[in-house]
């Protein structure tokens, strides 16, 4: 029996050590985090953890505040030429271990990032000059509508003297010059930030991925869609953007608990492969057929709305009209018809490829429970997260499926969604994700790119959707789920949470 | 009682359907066995016959019926879908049962093979043989199954590849040492002796006297291989809806399991059912097969 | 014994190169790259491209093969994760902490709890504590782990609000639902086991002797039939040791712990190769350690065996 009570007292001693003390009572805020974020030096690639922290962590040189872009540790933007921009920083940047932020830092994280290569929209960054202490100049290859301030927006920022003093390229703990600093990083499981008193911007000039009225942030990594629901229940997280749908009613008029619900920047839409359907009246058929509202009530329990182009309809770039347009709201009749027309009969089947996920899976159920209406098959082909993204943009796959179930999103603008999957030149195939060799499609959409006025704008959107080769589903809505200790929940533009800026 | 071993084939033969007739006659007399294997049977038709008598369609969505709890109409209430979930439980079990069965047969079959090769043969083959099951031992089985999976993509026939190489090693080492101790008795040396093929020894003597721990680990093995199946498809592997399968059904009701419980609970006492009956019956085997036990 | 353990070391590096190869070739199959995951769902499909050469993802299988046996068994280095951007050696451990410290206390649960059931069983044979331990036992082993653990939480940190319902923050308490989620089926499987070991001890002439010699019931339970009896639970104990430290992802993908199980997982999901290599192997070295040390301690326990082994020396 001694043994016994001694082996389990050594238990206990080995268990006291894993744990650590609780953290100090005070003004803090607990948010769930879904994604794990990883790696969190300042030059890694945008993965989904990883925007959850990247506005607590970093400052970029420009920000988006709401719909309007301004500088954030950049205080003038002067072009100089068509592909040339000289950038102003404040001159009383300094970081939290005390460097200055100067010129020669922003070519120092520009360079970095670009050598790394996992930013990769910055390859059309040519070169940084450093004209003075403060003053940086950016040479461009190319700059179509909206690149300058994505590009100014993409890198985060670093003082290189932090950067070389850290021994693992800040993969754990980054040293900047944001309102927080990592204080504890256990990997997978928590990310504990300090308020850093001795921040440098004054308080009237704060963006507000910038504000900081909180003292502490925690972000807990939680994987399991219902533990975080269990989570933000038993009040072990304060705040979370992961909730699933149909749980939204459970902190929706609950004491001590708010939902704020804020349009996300993604959308759902359907590519259909050209080699395979290339009558127009088929896809549009097919788009006629399938029910968004039932997408919606199945997959997004009723919260989400159908887009109107492939994209959503909070980018600048959006044409309001569109707003009022018919988009292929279900039409029985049509389909039929249309069905009919392209000689397309029950029995056919189509393969449909989409990337594992709850919410995608219900999606591809419905469209294969609507075309099962007409009596057509279809054949779902599921591909785990790695495996889709290469298959995406492989030419050797695509004779394996016959529409694509995608998503996709921009920080900024309409015309960079449209360019993930239907600019030719993005392809390593010179056709669109959808094997559409189009170029009329082609020009229409260059032209979108390189002037995004309405009417550019609007003479793509048309042609697209008159030839239906990708169809908009679902735009998303972010539920904010979160206690009464935040009062005011506050996201970036990439719909993530900012902490900092939550009222409390 | 090997003993009692006569050397001539036909009265091996006829010792052999004695003993079959003998462990049966055992079996039948334990009660909690004998339902495990009626349950199971009755399960096996439910899956056969599911086509012709599921009460709905099992793929028909319906927006009105979404979470639907039990009720008259729909026994098991409705999931996320508004799929009727007792006739996706019924429909599943083909699924479930085929990717329990076929994966324990698969590592079964391998695992026998080569566990009667090292037995019989010992030396370096056995050395080389075991050497490479260290090998695949040595990876954590979930790890393995999880990265087969990835690596041939989901779908039934690569579920059942993942999950059975993991169980192989587990199959040879039993038989391997059971066949160990069977070579060491008079009657093989016996039948060396008068000249029997190499393969005539294993196939005829061997392996009958040493295949009962494997058929054990086999009933068992089949309920592990449905509960792994589970965890697999919790993780986003393994049979993809809109086939029903019970491990998938929890994976895609764990989302729902404090709001709509039911989405859950059925499926997974399904899967407990199943595995209830074949650790009954495994157990019944066990007792009956072994001659220590004879009363 | 000592030759034997020499021995037993040698063999494994043959071994240890065997998984390597047989890991590395799995993931060579496995479709889909690193890069994607790299670089988030917002990267053209040229961009990727050009991140797939960067990374030496297109040379062939043979260069690649070659590159990490050399880094690996030549220098020692299991690399850097790509996506934590830190050693995998390192990380590997962080994580070994949690791993360890659910392995052994499920162990202990599952030995404290499992064997005294089946002891009880074996003793009362047929009576109807024996019915009602091995129908629990059944239940036990028949039960979806993340099943129970999310029923778990529901009962006892949403609704009594006793425990954490995930993370790892709060010490011992965080560790509870864990374990007792995980060890479920063990403590079954456990009392299953030491059961049937139990009843065959029962049954073997020397304990009839020691019941014929007239030595209470007691004495004869506890002073023979249990030592012997207990021989078999240690390849069990072992077995399960060397499984649960390859981490219990099911269980830490629901709890939130950054344990191996779930850095592995998340490693083949995103074709972190290095961690997925890495852990791997060293995975597979524990566990080859842990299966030798199972097979001395029987040979210390078991005088029969420890007989074998000095029989081998003696003929040499």
């Amino acid at each position: 029996m001694k043994k016994v009570l001694s082996l389990v007292l050594a238990l206990i001693m080995v268990l006291s050590m894993a744990s650590f003390a609780a953290a100090d009572q005070g003004a803090s805020v607990v948010v769930g985090l879904a994604g794990d974020p990883g790696n969190i030096g300042p030059f890694q690639g945008m993965g989904l953890g990883r925007i959850g922290i990247l506005f607590t962590t970093y400052e970029m040189l420009m920000v988006k505040d709401g719909s309007e872009f301004r500088g954030c540790l950049m205080k003038e933007l002067t072009q100089v030429d068509d592909l040339t921009y000289d950038v102003e920083l404040y001159d009383y940047i300094v970081d939290a271990a005390g460097n200055k932020l100067t010129a020669s830092d922003i070519k120092f994280c520009f360079e970095t990032a670009k050598a790394d290569g996992n930013l990769p929209k910055l390859s059309s960054v040519e070169s940084v000059e450093v004209m003075s202490d403060y003053v940086a100049r950016f040479h461009f290859t190319a700059l179509a509508a909206g690149d300058l301030e994505s590009l100014l927006m993409e890198c985060p920022i670093v003082t290189q003297a932090a950067y070389e003093a850290s021994a693992d390229k800040m993969a754990t703990d980054p040293v900047t010059t944001s309102p927080y600093q990592v204080v504890d990083y256990k990997t997978g499981s928590t990310i504990v930030y300090k308020r850093n008193e001795n921040y440098w911007q004054k308080d009237e000039l704060l963006p507000t991925t910038s504000k900081h009225n909180v003292d502490e942030i925690t972000f807990k990594i939680i994987p399991d869609p219902v533990q975080m629901v269990n989570a933000l229940k038993a009040k072990e997280i304060d705040i979370s953007a992961a909730i699933d749908g149909s749980y939204i009613s459970d902190f929706m008029g609950v004491e001590g608990f708010d939902v704020t619900q804020i349009p996300d920047n993604t959308t759902k839409y359907l590519i259909f492969n050209y080699d395979s359907i290339p009558s127009a009246a088929e896809r549009q058929a097919i788009a006629y057929a399938v029910d968004v509202e039932d997408i919606i009530a199945f997959a997004f329990d009723g919260i989400g709305y159908h887009a109107k182009t492939v994209g959503n309809n909070k980018y600048p770039d959006f044409v309001e009209a569109w707003n009022d347009e018919e988009y292929y709201e279900y039409d029985d009749e049509k389909a039929q018809a249309l069905f009919a027309e392209a000689g397309v009969t029950a029995g056919k089947t189509y393969r449909l490829i989409y990337n594992v996920a709850d919410d995608n899976t219900r999606i591809a159920t419905t469209i294969q429970a609507a075309l099962g209406d007409y009596g057509i098959n279809v054949t779902l082909i599921p591909y785990d997260n790695a495996l889709f993204g290469t298959y995406k943009y492989d030419d050797k796959k695509s004779g394996e499926w016959d529409i694509m179930l995608d998503e996709g999103g921009s920080s900024n603008l309409l015309t960079n969604v449209w360019k993930l999957t239907l600019d030719a030149r993005d392809q390593t195939y010179d056709k669109t994700v959808g094997h559409v060799a189009d170029e009329k499609l082609q020009s229409l959409i260059e032209a979108a790119i390189n002037d995004n006025s309405a009417e550019n704008m609007d003479a793509f959107h048309q042609y697209l959707k008159e030839q239906c080769y990708e169809y908009g589903l679902v735009s998303k809505v972010n539920n904010l789920a979160h206690t009464t200790v935040v009062t005011k929940a506050a996201t970036c533009f990439r719909g993530q949470i900012l902490p900092g800026a939550c009222e409390y | 009682m090997s003993t009692a071993v006569k050397d001539t084939h036909a009265g091996v033969r006829s010792r052999r359907q004695g003993q079959f007739g003998q462990v049966m006659h055992r079996l039948r007399k334990n009660k909690v066995a004998m339902v495990g294997l009626v349950v199971l049977l009755l399960l096996i038709l439910m899956a056969i016959l599911s086509p012709y008598i599921t009460p709905y369609d099992y793929a028909k969505t319906s927006k009105a019926n979404r979470y639907a709890l039990p009720s008259w109409e729909h026994l098991f209430g409705c999931d996320a879908m508004g799929r009727d979930i007792l006739s996706r439980i019924m429909y599943g079990a083909r699924a479930s049962l085929w990717l329990g069965l076929m994966s324990t047969l698969v590592a079964t079959v391998v695992g026998v093979l080569l566990g009667s090769l090292v037995g019989y043969y010992g030396g370096k083959v056995d050395n080389i043989v075991m050497r490479i099951l260290d090998i695949i031992q040595a990876i954590p089985g979930m790890l393995l199954s999880i990265a087969i999976s990835a690596a041939l993509g989901s779908g039934i026939g690569n579920t059942i590849l993942a999950l059975s190489i993991g169980g192989i090693p587990m199959t040879v080492r039993l038989l391997r040492g059971s066949i160990l101790t069977v070579r060491k008795q008079e009657y093989i040396e016996a039948a060396e002796k008068i000249n029997c093929s190499k393969w005539r020894v294993i196939t005829s003597h061997i392996l009958p006297n040493s295949i009962a721990p494997v058929i054990v680990s086999v009933t068992m093995g089949i309920g592990n291989t449905i509960l792994q199946a589970a965890s697999l498809s919790y993780i986003g592997l393994g049979v993809q809806p809109p086939t029903p399968e019970w491990g998938a059904m929890l994976s895609e009701g764990k989302s729902m399991i404090t709001k709509y419980p039911h989405l859950c609970i059925f499926p997974g006492l399904a899967i407990m059912l199943v595995v209830l009956c074949l650790n009954m019956l495994g157990d019944g085997l066990r007792d009956a097969m072994d001659p220590k036990l004879k009363n | 014994m000592i030759r034997y353990i020499g021995k037993r070391l040698l063999w494994m590096i043959p071994v240890m190169l065997g998984i390597a190869i047989l890991i590395f070739s799995i993931m060579y199959i496995c479709p889909g790259d690193p890069a994607s995951s790299l670089l988030g769902p917002s990267a053209s499909a040229v961009e990727l491209a050009a991140k797939r050469e960067e990374m030496g993802l297109n040379d062939p299988y043979i260069v690649r093969l070659g590159r990490y046996l050399y880094q690996t068994f030549i220098k020692f280095d299991l690399g850097t994760s790509y996506k934590f951007g830190t050693s995998v050696f390192a990380g590997l451990m962080e994580r070994m902490q949690y791993t360890l410290v659910i392995a052994l206390l499920c162990m202990a649960l599952q030995v404290f709890v499992g064997t005294p059931l089946g002891i009880m069983a074996a003793t009362h044979h047929n009576g109807v504590w024996d019915r009602v331990s091995m129908f629990l036992a059944l239940v036990g082993v028949s039960i979806p782990a993340f099943w129970l653990a999310l029923m778990l939480v529901l009962i006892f940190a949403v609704n009594l609000g006793w425990l954490p319902t995930s993370g790892v923050s709060n010490g011992l308490a965080s560790f509870i639902l864990p374990c007792i989620a995980n060890s479920f089926a063990g403590i079954a499987s456990q009392a299953r086991h030491t059961r049937s070991s139990m009843l065959e001890v029962i049954r073997s002439d020397y304990i009839v002797t020691a019941k014929a010699k007239g030595l209470s019931r007691r004495t004869v339970l506890f002073k023979h039939a249990l030592p012997n009896a207990l021989i078999p639970i240690i390849t069990i104990v072992g077995n399960g040791m060397g499984m649960m430290l390859g981490g219990t992802v099911i269980i830490e993908n629901v709890f939130a712990i950054p344990g191996v199980g779930r850095y592995m997982t998340d490693a083949i999901n995103s074709r972190d190769y290095p961690v997925v290599m890495g852990g791997v192997l060293i995975l597979g070295l524990i566990f080859s350690l842990i299966m030798l040390l199972v097979d001395i301690v029987y040979a210390f326990v078991d005088p029969r065996i420890k007989a074998q082994y000095e029989g081998r020396k003696g003929k040499k």
